[in-house]
């Protein structure tokens, strides 16, 4: 019976063990995994608008980050029309490590708030030398330079070696870029500066005088959605070759553009995260230009300018023929 | 706000309209901040116009007067009826004479046959070839399909013939490879209204293909939701494009339901049964187009014809081919082109099928001219083969300001055929309970009625977001066609001809703003000034009219939208001569039809002048469109205000309705 007295001792024992095992593993497991929450970087992405383009950005991100869930939380918003986030408090306070920017508006908004932070933005075209000489932020621009655009516009228009660019103080410094990739390329810049919108008739007559294509810098003063159709009828109406901002400027006649495929630019910008994530500083990190580039092309304004595409091109590109 | 209590006095706001001009316009004047910056250049869209000229053309070119409707109107306003919003358009007349559809007309021409506005699906036009009026079962309904809605104020015969008489509505609908995937839709509302619909498309390669479908249904909201419109929608496209500019696209549509209806011989509204088909193919090869369509009508219908039921049928079969070429030569952009069409109608009141061959042939030219000149030419000439040839021309010379201004001077003629009920309608009987006989009769004689418009127009389109169209016009209209009724002891005899000459003049002021990124205001105000004319093709259209729309749509997806119409008091002829004879419809009203009072202001008891009140109709919807979420919601309320006047003088009176919308996208 003294010997026997030990079996309810061993069958509480596996009572125990039985009990507690699962309760060790389950509160094992239980913080195990608040630990490994812990340790996950909170990422917030803020979208300047509501934007297809801006959504594939953020689609692009989403994806590249997609086998990182594990180590890091991704919430995206949408900056509101008065240009401000939604929450005033501080970045680390709200559990973000990294601030992603899509967008111009974004960009600006979150760096006025928040100076100190790291901001890793995206979808910026034409930035600011403040914001490129910013320590704290590094991204992706969609500024395509200007040797590549122009040894694309040399490939499809290849009898046009005078480009004309009309520019205004806003877009000088493209037209430097410009003139410096021309000398490479053989081509020659003709900058016609426009003080004003009144200029801008002069300005097509003097490109018509000296020029022989004209190349579209981004400048808001000149290329919006009242003057632009003006440039463009009026390049097919003298067959002036006409190298447009996006596939919209090819939609509407632009013989040709080029385009940044946007979530690629999301895919390109998740690299960078995932490099800051890693260790390295916004600082360390140059600001990048996008690497996919597809070009649009309008072949019936090829056509009108008496243009044969090389069927190389053709194959690369997205036309448009209305 | 204004109500049917608030009287304007015309003076006031005359004043007021231009000082408000004044204002914008000096406003305009001054260097703007807001330009299109960052990457909102790349993403911004390059307005066209495609409608006013065979030609693409910028708006400030476009050698007519138009409004665009975008597909971001038509989605905010929360209508299930796309056609509600051409209410809110300037220059343009809606009224209803029977619940189901409204009668749209143009810079006052407008009535209960409302036969005066091509209207175009996708350039295709859409009117009964019986009454040339314009056949609302056919116009897309469904939101989600339609891109924009272009509407020209002003002649359009000499790009499009027949029928494009006071100004031509354009429905656009969405290509393939812009759906890219599936909607699904589900709008209720009450008063038994509802539209459900799925619309799938895609581009794969070269190919590309769209599938459409729903059910649409309407009440009436002054008969307890009594069912006035069912139609079963299904229409598929399938294009094949094998070098870029060059095209084949295959397309079909079938309507199948039924419409309440009101012609003018009727004594009350009816529903008409039956199904409307199509089939076409186009072709895009570099710079030549090729167009072709057939269509196929049968409809039944008893009706209350001339005081007793009837039980009528309508067939017709349409082949149209249309044909264009553009070319350029010396600073000149030309489109020459030609039109056939081979028609065929036969109904119950026409004893006989009756054949028609008609063919017209145009041409357009843009010339640049210095001094930031361009001239617009065109001409077309068509034949009929009862009315004979007519010429069509139109010149427009439009003047560059500056880079946001222009100027445009217009001088245009357009015409339209008389219709087959006009040419070829044999009806003879007995008046019940009277002695006497009836004969309705067409006239093979009959000319075409003509119109002959000038117009100056300035537009400023500002980069600030900005735009301002401000139009006057002038016409003088020639051989309208009307009733010509002659009274015999014994017989009553009915018949057409070219009864009037008149004149109109008018203007249009339309303004538009955006701003703060979200902000839209909007803003309209029309003149007409009619000549007085006891005929049916002027009815009942307000001399003054103000739209004015404000909408906010918030970054998170929010949006709302508040529309606002006000009419003045209309006055207009009841242009039946047969009552007057009669002496009144006493007793006339046939056993199961019982609607005959609704119409009792339209066909007077006397012939005469008569009134539409004035009123005041608002809309409201709001929605929401999450970034980054496949759906969408949308609730609307329609005439917020319970503004129980008489839109129309036949229809019932309109009541307050709800709607709802749920949008998903596969």
């Amino acid at each position: 019976m003294t010997f026997s007295a030990g079996k309810p001792t061993s069958g509480r024992l596996t009572w125990h063990i039985a009990t507690v095992l699962p309760l060790v593993i389950f509160l094992t497991l239980l913080t195990g995994r608040t630990w490994a929450e812990e340790k996950k970087t909170g990422i917030t992405i803020l979208l300047s608008n509501n934007f297809a383009p801006y959504r594939l950005a953020l689609k692009g991100i989403r994806k590249r980050l997609e086998h990182h869930r594990g180590v890091a939380y991704i919430s995206s918003q949408l900056l509101d029309n008065s240009s401000t986030l939604k929450s005033d408090t501080e970045p680390k306070e709200s559990g973000s490590d990294i601030i992603v920017t899509i967008g111009t508006r974004a960009t600006i908004a979150t760096l006025n708030m928040h100076p100190a932070c790291p901001v890793i933005f995206s979808m910026v075209l034409d930035p600011t030398d403040t914001l490129l000489k910013n320590p704290n932020t590094t991204g992706v621009v969609l500024d395509i330079p200007a040797y590549r655009q122009l040894s694309w516009f040399r490939r499809i228009a290849p009898a046009s070696r005078r480009i004309g660019v009309i520019y205004t103080d806003d877009s000088a410094r493209w037209v430097k870029n410009a003139e410096r990739a021309a000398i490479r390329l053989k081509l020659e810049i003709v900058p016609l500066h426009m003080k004003s919108t009144s200029d801008l008739p002069d300005m097509l007559d003097m490109l018509e005088q000296r020029a022989e294509a004209l190349w579209a810098v981004p400048d808001g003063k000149i290329y919006n959605t009242v003057i632009t159709p003006r440039i463009i009828l009026f390049c097919l109406r003298h067959r002036i070759p006409f190298m447009g901002l996006s596939r919209n400027f090819t939609r509407a006649g632009a013989l040709v553009s080029l385009d940044c495929d946007y979530e690629a630019v999301g895919e390109q910008t998740a690299r960078i995260i995932l490099a800051v994530m890693a260790g390295r500083k916004p600082s360390e990190i140059p600001p990048q230009v996008p690497h996919k580039i597809i070009p649009s092309i309008n072949i019936r304004t090829a056509r009108l300018i008496g243009l044969k595409i090389p069927e190389d091109i053709l194959e690369k590109a997205r036309i448009f023929a209305d | 706000m204004f109500t049917t209590t608030d009287r304007i006095q015309p003076q006031k706001l005359v004043s007021c309209l231009f000082m408000a001009l004044l204002g914008l316009l000096a406003n305009a004047a001054v260097p703007q901040a807001e330009v299109v910056t960052g990457e909102m250049l790349l993403f911004q869209d390059i307005p066209r116009v495609v409608t006013a000229s065979r030609q693409a053309v910028t708006v400030l070119e476009s050698p007519a007067t138009s409004t665009i409707i975008t597909r971001e109107d038509i989605l905010h306003s929360g209508f299930n009826s796309t056609s509600e919003l051409l209410r809110f358009v300037a220059g343009v007349d809606l009224f209803k004479a029977s619940s189901a559809g409204p009668n749209v007309g143009i810079r006052g021409v407008n009535g209960v046959q409302a036969n005066h506005v091509l209207m175009l699906v996708d350039g295709r036009p859409i009117f009964n070839p019986e009454r040339n009026s314009n056949q609302y079962s056919l116009i897309p309904e469904f939101p989600n399909d339609i891109e924009r809605i272009e509407v020209v104020r002003g002649p359009g015969s000499a790009l499009y013939g027949s029928h494009a008489f006071a100004g031509i509505i354009n429905i656009i609908t969405r290509a393939p490879e812009d759906i890219d995937g599936i909607d699904i839709m589900a709008s209720p509302g009450t008063f038994n209204s509802g539209l459900y619909n799925f619309d799938a498309g895609k581009k794969i390669g070269s190919l590309t293909y769209k599938l459409l479908g729903g059910w649409t249904q309407e009440g009436s909201s002054g008969d307890h939701g009594n069912q006035v419109k069912g139609l079963l929608k299904f229409s598929g496209e399938l294009g094949y494009s094998w070098e870029p500019g060059r095209r084949a696209d295959l397309s079909f549509g079938v309507t199948s339901g039924k419409i309440a209806v009101l012609p003018m011989y009727s004594l009350s509204d009816f529903d008409q049964e039956g199904v409307d088909a199509f089939l076409r193919g186009q072709l895009a090869y570099d710079d030549t187009h090729l167009d072709i369509w057939w269509r196929h009508h049968h409809s039944s219908a008893v009706l209350n014809y001339y005081f007793r039921e009837q039980h009528h049928n309508w067939d017709f079969d349409n082949l149209n081919v249309n044909g264009y070429h553009k070319f350029r030569w010396l600073g000149h952009e030309t489109v020459v082109g030609a039109e056939i069409r081979s028609a065929w109608l036969g109904a119950t009141s026409y004893g006989s099928w009756h054949k028609q061959f008609l063919y017209g042939i145009y041409l357009e030219d843009r010339w640049s001219l210095p001094w930031r000149l361009n001239l617009f030419l065109s001409a077309r000439y068509d034949h009929h083969p009862l009315a004979g040839g007519t010429i069509s021309p139109h010149i427009s010379l439009v003047k560059q300001l500056s880079a946001n201004q222009s100027l445009r001077f217009t001088v245009s003629q357009a015409f339209k055929h008389p219709s087959y009920l006009q040419n070829y309608i044999s009806q003879n009987g007995q008046i019940p309970g009277l002695s006497i006989r009836y004969a309705h009769t067409g006239n093979r004689n009959v000319d075409p009625e003509k119109i002959v418009s000038v117009e100056g127009a300035y537009q400023l389109w500002n980069t600030s977001g900005l735009q301002v169209t401000l139009a006057a016009f002038y016409n003088k209209y020639s051989d309208i066609i009307d009733f010509k009724f002659t009274k015999q002891p014994d017989l009553w005899t009915l018949t057409y001809d070219n009864m009037y000459d008149m004149h109109q003049y008018g203007g249009e002021l339309d303004l538009s703003y955006r701003f703060m990124q979200g902000f839209l205001v909007r803003f309209n105000y029309s003149y007409v000034w009619k000549q007085k004319k006891d005929c049916i093709t002027f009815g009942p259209v307000p001399t003054n009219q103000i739209n004015g729309e404000v909408r906010y749509h918030h970054a998170s997806g929010m949006w709302v939208d508040l529309r606002m119409h006000w009419q003045d008091d209309a006055e207009y002829s009841s242009g039946i001569k047969i009552p007057s004879a009669a002496g009144g419809l006493s007793g006339s009203s046939p056993s199961g039809v019982n609607t005959v009072h609704s119409i009792e202001d339209l066909l007077a008891t006397f012939s005469g002048w008569h009134e539409m009140d004035s009123y005041t109709y608002g809309d409201l919807a709001v929605g929401y469109m999450p970034p980054e979420r496949p759906w969408s919601i949308t609730c609307a309320v329609h005439n917020l205000f319970h503004n129980r006047s008489k839109e129309s003088p036949g229809s019932v009176r309109p009541d307050t309705t709800f709607t709802g919308r749920i949008t998903w996208h596969f």
